[in-house]
């Protein structure tokens, strides 16, 4: 595939998917500004480097990979900014009621969220987790288990492992 | 999926507000991607050239490490070095290469020191087999990380974020054992410990695994794992902030045993320590786990010379 033809069909799917892509970068940094800003900066390094993506069939793995690692980027720079510069303004959170299950997403690290999004709230497999997160799948299962754990969720094997 | 909690987070999740300002910003973002995307393409080649040019260049850095006792340093202390007994052999490290690498924008890097080792039988002579072996190892392992690195790099074109470190230290060079350990930091989203320790029984100037401290046919695998559940649960009852895997609502992914390859050594005070990586028998965040192994546990079944 040319380089135009990448390029479209990585605009296709991130006007596709980018309200997930929204979601995502949202439980990273929880609030509004800073998603926007991490969705935006994705979206651009997507298009400026789509002539990097191998085969169409990875795209949308690598769409999140450009979100996680972007997301994660964002939060490292910001709290450099907050310890050099006290008057450095972020994005503040938002206070959503009933926000407090979601929350509980707070005692996992980047690592374990991730991958708890994607698996749950985005219905990737796992063989794509371990893809985006360049692990194996082996290791990608164990933090998912862990995550459960640490989350206080009890699922059957069938119930984390269903490929939905 | 029936967990309730799990379900409402879903639905929270899905309820996540969307913006109306989305659009706009995903289409700037769109917008100023094309523009730049050109260039890039042109560069591209470029800078391919000169990720090469970097990798073979900055391969091969050496230095000697090694103390060598020189013949002619005297002769008292000719003297005095001969009526010091030689045990078995010798291994020391010799001589270090290092890998070092980093894209253009400096999202990934790598920088993997190599150390190459020389095993001496008790006459001074090289031991061919165990000095070749060990290197063949330590090579193996190695190149293993670089070529990790390597694909990562192609795979990402450079847009990865990664990092990738692996420093070496001997750490048990007695009458005995011969230790080099590994330590390998790579760091990604979040970091990942991993460490590999490769050991000289110097008595025999073999490779050795963890079975090859103890006695043929004694049973060590039974009483260290139980040693190690045992200290897992007390020092969990102990501290609130730790957390093993055992005694988990998940017994299939809980510790059950050590194995022969269990990665090892013998520390300062002369006690068995067994390491775990990261995420091998705690979550992420306990790290690369020790625990230590009270000689009583092993002492009937070990080897002379390793532990005290």
């Amino acid at each position: 595939m040319n380089a135009d033809a990448l390029q479209k069909k990585v605009e296709e799917q991130i006007l596709d998917s980018y309200e997930a892509m929204y979601r995502l970068a949202y439980t990273y940094v929880r609030n509004e500004e800073d998603a926007l800003d991490i969705v935006q900066e994705s979206v651009y390094k997507a298009i400026k480097y789509s002539g990097r993506v191998r085969q169409e069939a990875h795209i949308r793995t690598w769409l999140w990979r450009i979100v996680m690692n972007t997301a994660v980027d964002f939060i490292r720079k910001s709290s450099r900014e907050i310890a050099t510069d006290e008057t450095q303004e972020t994005g503040k959170e938002d206070i959503y009621q009933d926000f407090d299950t979601l929350e509980a997403l707070n005692i996992l690290d980047e690592r374990e969220k991730t991958v708890v999004v994607l698996r749950f709230f985005e219905d990737q497999k796992l063989d794509d987790i371990a893809k985006i997160m360049n692990e194996n799948t082996s290791t990608i299962k164990t933090v998912l288990y862990r995550s459960l754990k640490k989350l206080k969720v009890r699922l059957t094997e069938g119930e984390i492992l269903y490929e939905g | 999926m029936k967990d309730e909690r799990l379900e409402k987070m879903k639905q929270e999740y899905e309820e996540i507000r969307i913006p109306a300002e989305l659009r706009q910003r995903v289409e700037a973002g769109i917008e100023k991607g094309k523009e730049e995307r050109e260039e890039v393409t042109r560069m591209k080649k470029k800078s391919k050239v000169i990720t090469f040019v970097k990798a073979a260049g900055g391969a091969v850095v050496a230095a000697m490490l090694a103390i060598t006792i020189m013949a002619n340093s005297g002769a008292t202390i000719a003297n005095a070095m001969m009526k010091i007994p030689v045990l078995g052999a010798i291994a020391e490290v010799v001589t270090f290469r290092e890998y070092k690498n980093s894209t253009d924008n400096d999202n990934m890097s790598a920088d993997v020191k190599i150390p190459e080792v020389s095993v001496k039988n008790e006459d001074g002579t090289v031991n061919q087999e165990t000095t070749e072996q060990i290197n063949k190892t330590i090579e193996d392992y190695t190149n293993e990380i670089i070529a990790q690195y390597e694909a990562d790099v192609a795979a990402f074109g450079g847009e990865g974020h990664q990092s990738v470190e692996l420093n070496y230290e001997v750490i048990t060079d007695s009458d005995r054992l011969f230790s080099i350990r590994f330590d390998q930091l790579t760091v990604m989203a979040s970091g990942a410990e991993s460490v590999r320790i490769y050991h000289i029984d110097k008595q025999t100037g073999q490779m050795i695994n963890l079975k090859g401290l103890f006695r043929e046919d004694a049973d060590f695998i039974t009483p260290i794992s139980d040693n190690i559940k045992t200290q897992m649960k007390e020092q969990m009852a102990a501290d609130e902030g730790k957390m093993y895997f055992i005694d988990s609502d998940m017994p299939e992914s809980d510790f059950q045993s050590i194995t022969e390859d269990t990665t090892f050594y013998v520390n300062d005070s002369g006690k068995l320590v067994i390491v775990f990586d990261e995420y091998e028998v705690a979550p992420g965040s306990m790290g690369s786990v020790e625990f230590e192994i009270p000689t009583e546990v092993i002492q009937d079944i070990v080897q002379d010379g390793f532990v005290s």
